[in-house]
């Protein structure tokens, strides 16, 4: 691979005055251009500017060395080091530190602007390797390197990554810090060398981090010039480092916390698991009597058929409202937040006698049982009710994502087969509402389909719903369609998922009791959207079927600030929170968490890295990972409760779930091996039926298409998508193993890894979006960083490319579209993009 | 004649089979019985429904007229009300629903009512509120200012709601009356989509006092003077930390002023214990609310039905309670019944007023909606005159095959309904109904001796009940009086009535000089004062007039003083005067000018004598009258 050719303007500054010096007959600017691989303009400037502070003087060939060449300063060396604390101090109005070599061990001096904060005291702390100043010193030889730890109460740097740190800081002469060292503060640091070369201390300067993008020009000149940094005066070479520490990087369970565990509503986590493989017709037979069956099912489950309460009758509607009304006609079932900040409790009694109305108006329209009905709603009241009334006519529900283009919401149209549209004219979208009737009008150019619309900001549909002859719920067999779901294509071409009344209800209600833990009187909120698999199951059916409270949100649950969000679950008594790592992440990037009653804090969709797990734990809620697919319906695997958790497994397989991980022809393979990860058998919530597509049941494995290793104890870790897998030489790197690797960087926010073609097999290409703001000369400096970091995490590799990026695109349920940044990449055709996420910008910055 | 009479005596109208199947009390009889002959077991096994911090060790004493109740324990009755109910699974279940007159809604659920009294109640200690402090609301019908009542009974202060209709004078006398630490007032009221002013009464009424104040504000937000509060910032600065205060049974809840004859009002005081017991059991068998319910009373916070059935029985049973501000006609006469449908409500509780309204608007308005979910429809407040009744019978819960109408008695100083026909009963119009469970009472004349069945005479009660009043406030003199006006220690609620065979009551009209003006008690003094207060007015006499709408109006017939003569502008100017002070339902439908007033020899104003001349009747014994 090409080694990187960009350059902070100080390296650039510090190689020209080195390229100078060994040509003092002069150079040519256009020579310096390709010294640097910069244009002649920027060769120009740099030029200029290194002339014009006397470094460099302007011949008729082009330039020479200047004379303000450091002079070797003469006379006692206190005197003249303490001016440049003053002179560093006058140039930068910054807090400054000199950190002087004496016999007696490293002096400190400070300079400037008080009631700034002072993270050092007055002598050098252990922890000095992570520190600018502490870390020219260690560069040059003049500290001794202090025992390495994985991790000391301040630091934040890889240790490991410390002798890669190093070398930069000898090789540019400056040190940099950006955070790693204490959360807010940003420093720079240089060496002062004595006439003969020798290392007398080091001069730095520290600001706090959110002005650091702006002074980093300015304060690295003031530091260059000051410290009279010039490589032509080399510096002793430092005593060779000792081997580092070998650190493994070993998993560490957690205990969940006591009272959680105490408290939950399954305890017996082995038991169950055991007994729903062992005798399924008593452990899923038991929990789905908790239900109204119009006709008790013959069998729970038939493995032939793979159908789950054969000869059951029942309705999901029945289940999820008129069940309730004798014991909780006025609780809340629902509370909504529209995108205008509207607030709606809406009761069970409510719910019911809306939906059973609109129900009557859709069978006015000639909505009959088993008959699609496509939504392009916002999650809100008006997709709630609609989903219910389908259900409750045994009609089935095709929720498209809102958002989606006219193509794709057209296609979808087709090959769902739908009858009707109920559609909304417009969604709010970060406080804006964004019209959707030009994009269904378009869609349904030539089509003859019916459309119900629902006009924002009228109470109409709500209106039109209550003239509907209200309708008793429809007893359908157990595997009749209750919806169908195109999955977003983190893959490729969607397909339909068809779920069903029976076997569905009882899966995502066991899932939210068993395993999020419901208790009566808790409010549960997922971010999905609801027409998202995540937002059917538990936005909407599963609290409702266990008669719980569900809140449903319609815009970003991040707008128009995190702070919102916070006091969002405060105010609503939020107990448990159902979203995905992107939006963990996308709080995290905003630092602490606000106080909220939140218990629990279910994260799926993607990987949770561990460093995002850990946040999650110290600043919301214990979390609660866990994996499963649109197919799925409702968890797989996922840590309970009552077990340990290890940040970066997602879990153990759940009830009726059997797991493992195995090559490409289905041989199981040991723990700890990558491979696929496939199921011997699901659980009552998976699909009853596909719309297009192929069945990922594949010679009685079902094909999970993720990549996963299992260790020891059972507990899986997913690894990234299989068809998403880098192959680096011999290595298999998962696309999430890389990027949990990257977020363990304190100024990674997110991150993506992608496989492009190199030289040999595949590289590694990794997109980042920072935490922070970071001047753009620093990048190729935090870039190779990174490439250090990953590699100090990833073993041997050659070496990652690494971008910067405003954003990453993403799917609208927050998965990452891996697809689409490797096709911007390499210039090629991105496939299906109609999931994507309309905020994505675009673009990269190198 | 007599045949008409017969047969109206007969006219029984029945609640419905499967109602009176699935009634919550069957067996009225039996339990009666029960009640009064083991009153401790029958009270004590109610009041064990509830949480006592420490039990109580007695359930009654009687040294009356004193009585006390659940002696020993310690609870609190918004304890009850909310943590209780959260605690039981009821968190996110719909607590108080609030509808403007607009259509506009608001839920609070009780994990939410919890967090948000929680909060407030954080706020008034803030502001140095503590237990046996007096806190007076001056607040419109809304959430808000149930949250008020509750939060000040949270910390075992002692809420004096007065109604914000009330004017300037009134609400400076029960303010200082009850040596209120705070008031906690609001600044406008909707009332047929216009705001009707409270800020500048209530400015008024506590000029020149040290009174901290609380504004909810809602009109605009004003800049507050040191010492004045904005009500939402209060609430939500403050954190959920308070955690209610566990009081004696016997300690006061609140205290509500009613009007009395002697022109000074009474703080009827009700206290935390007995209260909770008695208004709950009453919601239960004779509202006959069960758990899943919709329960409206149209009444408002300011008086006692407001009290015991807007706001602590239905929130100690865990039910949904309504409250709606505004005029029940306004945007039209079937707001009420399109709130009804659209909120399915079960058990209505509504005045006799309302319903003579509705029946002047006729039919067609309840016809338009779905009222199926209505099947008990309550009245109190005032007689129910027998028209009214058939109509609300026949369009308001389809001639009895769909519900009841149950008329009920009772007064703020008896907390809940006293007398009444439970819908296991048949109901005679023109009677309240029987005695109810725990109430013993009878008509008897001055001496207290029995009248005989159809006979007029006063109503009294034999014994009390845990919900009765404990004192008057600051006038324990005035409190022993209810029980010393007729011999044989029994207790005269001051009205007028007969008892037909069966043991039904009717209730004819107040003994005294109180008028019952849309079921509002009002003190002909009060009126008489306020218009003497006038510089215009050397004296007033003020009479009840029958009016088809409230029942009774108010008529007063005024002696201007010198150098005033009468004028159309003058009475407009009166009759605003009296607004303002008493309040717009003392307002005077009439003024007379009069040069003098007819008066005993000992300068009583004989307002009888007005009255016979008012209505044609004969005046009676006119022996003492002065020329």
């Amino acid at each position: 691979m090409a080694r990187k050719r960009s350059l902070s303007t100080v390296q650039a500054a510090l190689r020209i005055l080195a390229y100078l010096a060994e040509h003092p007959e002069g150079v040519e600017v256009k020579e310096v251009a390709r010294l640097l691989g910069k244009s002649l303009s920027t060769a120009y400037a740099l030029l200029n500017s290194l002339a014009e502070e006397g470094f460099a003087v302007k011949t008729e060939r082009g330039y020479r060395l200047g004379t303000a060449k450091p002079v070797p300063a003469e006379g006692p060396k206190d005197p003249y080091l303490n001016e440049a604390l003053e002179e560093l101090y006058l140039r930068t109005r910054e807090r400054c530190y000199l950190a002087l070599l004496t016999p007696e061990g490293v002096r400190l001096k400070t300079r400037g602007r008080q009631g700034q904060p002072h993270p050092l005291g007055e002598t050098l702390p252990e922890e000095a390797h992570a520190l600018a100043l502490g870390k020219v010193l260690l560069a040059f030889g003049a500290l001794n390197p202090p025992p390495l730890r994985p991790r000391t109460p301040y630091t934040l740097t890889e240790p490991l990554a410390l002798e890669e740190e190093l070398r930069r800081v000898r090789e540019s002469g400056l040190a940099v810090e950006m955070e790693e060292y204490a959360p807010g503060l940003s420093a720079l640091a240089a060496p002062l060398f004595g006439p003969r070369g020798e290392l007398l201390g080091a001069l730095g300067v520290v600001v706090p981090a959110r002005r650091f993008p702006f002074a980093f020009s300015r304060l690295a000149r003031a530091l260059a010039e000051v410290a009279q940094v010039s490589p032509h005066l080399s510096p002793p070479s430092p005593p060779p480092l000792p081997p580092p520490v070998e650190v493994a990087a070993p998993i560490q369970a957690v205990d969940p916390p006591p009272d959680l565990a105490r408290e939950a509503n399954l305890r017996d986590f082995q038991g169950a698991y055991r007994e729903s493989l062992e005798d399924p017709e008593a452990f899923w037979g038991g929990f789905a009597r908790t239900f109204a069956w119009e006709k008790p099912w013959d069998r729970v489950y038939d493995p032939e058929a793979r159908a789950w309460f054969p000869g059951g009758r029942t309705n999901a509607a029945l289940n999820a409202l008129d069940r309730h009304l004798p014991e909780r006609a006025q609780q809340v079932a629902l509370l909504t937040l529209d995108g205008e900040g509207n607030l709606g409790k809406w009761t069970y009694r409510e719910l019911h006698d809306l939906s059973a109305r609109l129900a009557g108006v859709l069978r006015g329209l000639g909505v009959g049982p088993g008959d699609r009905v496509a939504l392009y709603l916002p999650t809100g009241l008006e997709a709630a009710l609609s989903l219910l009334a389908l259900a409750r006519i045994g009609a089935v529900h095709v929720a498209l994502p809102v958002g989606l283009g006219p193509e794709a919401l057209r296609q979808r149209l087709l090959t769902s087969g739908a009858r009707l549209l109920i559609a909304a004219d417009g969604h709010y979208r970060r406080g804006q509402l964004v019209p959707l009737r030009p994009v269904v009008e378009s869609a349904l150019f030539g089509l003859d389909l019916p459309v119900l619309w629902h006009a924002r900001g009228t109470t109409e549909f709500l209106e039109r719903a209550t003239e509907g002859k209200p309708q008793e719920p429809l007893p359908v067999p157990a595997s009749h369609p209750l919806f169908v779901l195109y999955t977003s294509g983190s893959t490729g071409t969607p397909k339909g998922v068809v779920h069903g009344h029976g076997g569905y209800m009882v899966g995502v209600a066991w899932a939210l009791r068993h395993l999020f833990d419901l208790k009566p009187g808790e409010v549960f909120h997922t971010t999905a959207d609801l027409f998202w698999v995540v937002g059917h199951s538990f936005g909407l059916y599963a609290p409702l079927f266990l008669g719980g409270t569900s809140l449903l949100l319609e815009d970003r649950p991040d707008h128009p600030s995190p702070a919102a969000f916070y006091e969002r679950l405060r105010r609503l008594g939020v107990d448990l929170l159902l979203t995905s790592p992107t939006f963990l992440r996308t709080l995290r990037r905003h630092g602490e968490a606000r106080p909220t009653g939140l218990r629990l804090v279910g994260s799926v969709g993607e990987a949770l890295a561990p460093e995002v797990w850990t946040w999650t734990r110290e600043n919301l809620a214990w979390p609660l990972d866990n994996w499963w697919q649109t197919e799925l319906g409702a968890p797989a695997l996922a840590t309970p409760l009552t077990l340990p958790a290890k940040p970066g497994y997602v879990g153990v397989p759940l009830p009726g779930v059997e797991a493992r991980v195995v090559d490409g022809a289905g041989n199981v393979l040991p723990p700890g091996e990558k491979g696929h990860l496939v199921l011997l058998r699901a659980g009552p919530a998976q699909m009853v039926g596909l719309l297009g597509g192929e069945s990922p049941w594949r010679g009685g494995l079902y094909w999970t298409g993720d990549l996963a290793a299992m260790d020891e104890e059972g507990y899986f870790r997913i690894l990234g998508r299989g068809d998403e897998v880098i192959k680096v030489g011999d290595a298999r790197l998962g696309t999430a193993e890389v990027e949990a690797a990257l977020l363990t960087h304190p100024q990674v926010a997110e991150a993506a890894a992608i496989g492009v073609p190199g030289e040999e097999g595949e590289e590694v290409a990794v997109f980042v979006v920072l935490r922070k703001e970071v001047p753009e000369e620093l990048k190729p400096l935090l870039a190779e960083k990174l490439k250090a970091h990953l590699l100090r995490h990833l073993g041997p590799l050659p070496p990652p490319r690494v971008f910067f990026a405003e954003g990453l695109p993403r799917t609208r349920s927050g998965k990452i579209l891996r697809r689409l940044l490797k096709a911007e990449l390499l210039g090629m055709d991105p496939g299906d993009l109609s999931g994507l996420e309309e905020e994505y910008g675009g673009g990269k910055t190198a | 004649m007599a045949v008409e009479k017969l047969l109206k005596e007969e006219e029984r109208l029945l609640a419905p089979e499967s109602l009176r199947e699935r009634a919550n009390l069957r067996d009225l009889e039996a339990e009666y019985r029960k009640s009064l002959e083991d009153p401790e077991g029958f009270w004590g096994a109610w009041a064990r429904r509830f949480y006592w911090e420490k039990p109580f060790e007695k359930v009654l004493e009687w040294n009356l007229p004193e009585h006390r109740w659940f002696l020993g324990g310690t609870t609190n009755a918004v304890y009850n009300a909310l943590e209780r109910n959260v605690e039981r699974g009821l968190r996110n279940k719909v607590a108080l629903l609030y509808l403007a007159e607009d259509g506009r809604e608001e839920k609070l659920t009780y994990g939410e009512l919890l967090d948000r009294v929680r909060r407030l109640a954080t706020g008034l200690r803030r502001l140095g509120v503590e237990k046996g402090d007096r806190v007076v609301i001056y607040m419109p019908l809304t959430l808000e200012g149930v949250m008020a009542m509750l939060a000040t009974a949270y910390l075992g202060a002692i809420h004096s709601v007065v109604y914000a209709g009330l004017g300037v004078g009134a609400l400076r006398e029960r303010i200082l009356d009850a040596g209120a630490k705070l008031l906690i007032a609001g600044d406008v009221s909707y009332r047929r989509g216009k705001g009707v002013d409270l800020r500048s009464i209530a400015e008024e009424a506590i000029r020149d006092l040290p009174l901290k104040v609380v504004w909810f504000q809602r009109a605009y937000k004003a800049e507050l003077p040191e010492g004045h509060h904005d009500f939402h910032e209060l609430l939500w600065e403050s954190p959920p930390e308070a955690r209610a205060e566990m009081v004696d049974a016997e300690h006061p809840l609140f205290i509500l002023y009613t009007s009395g004859s002697t022109g000074k009002p009474k703080g009827v005081v009700h206290v935390h214990g007995g209260y909770m017991v008695g208004t709950t059991y009453h919601l239960r068998t004779f509202f006959d609310v069960k758990d899943e319910d919709v329960f409206w009373a149209t009444s408002d916070i300011g008086w006692i039905v407001g009290h015991s059935y807007i706001v602590y029985a239905p929130l100690l049973e865990g039910v949904t309670s309504v409250l709606r501000e505004g005029a029940p006609d306004h945007p039209d006469p079937g707001a009420f019944w399109q709130a009804v449908e659209r909120y399915r409500v079960n058990v209505m509780f509504t005045a006799p007023t309302a319903v003579r309204m509705f029946m002047r608007y006729g039919p067609e308005w309840p016809g338009k909606y779905d009222l199926s979910s209505l099947r008990l429809l309550a009245v109190a407040g005032e007689p129910l005159n027998p028209e009214a009744m058939r109509w609300a019978y026949e369009h308001l819960v389809d001639g009895g095959r769909r519900g009841f109408v149950a008329d009920n008695w009772w007064q703020t100083e008896l907390g809940g309904p006293t007398i009444g026909t439970p819908l296991v009963l048949p109901a005679k119009p023109g009677f309240a109904g029987v005695a109810l469970p725990g109430v013993e009472a009878a008509v008897v004349d001055e001496e207290g001796r029995p009248v005989p069945p159809g006979q007029g005479g006063l109503l009294v009660l034999k014994r009390p009940f845990p919900h009765m009043m404990r004192t008057v406030w600051g006038n324990h003199e005035r409190y022993l009086q209810y029980w010393r006006e007729i011999p044989g220690g029994v207790y005269a609620s001051g009205d007028v009535a007969s008892q037909d065979e069966e043991g039904y009551f009717s209730v004819l009209g107040r003994a005294d000089d109180v008028l019952n003006v849309a079921g509002h008690r009002i003190g002909t003094a009060d009126v008489e004062s306020a218009l003497v207060s006038h510089p215009a007015v050397a004296e007033a006499a003020v009479i009840g007039v029958p009016d088809p709408l409230k029942g009774e109006a108010i008529k007063a017939f005024v002696v201007l003083r010198l150098g005033h003569t009468p004028s159309e502008e003058l009475k407009d100017n009166l009759v605003q005067h009296v607004r303002r002070e008493l309040g717009p339902i003392a307002t005077p439908s009439e003024v007379v000018f009069l040069d003098k007033l007819p008066k005993t020899r000992s300068g009583k104003i004989l307002r009888r004598l007005l009255k016979a001349k008012e209505l044609g009747k004969d005046p009676g014994d006119l022996s003492t009258l002065e020329e």
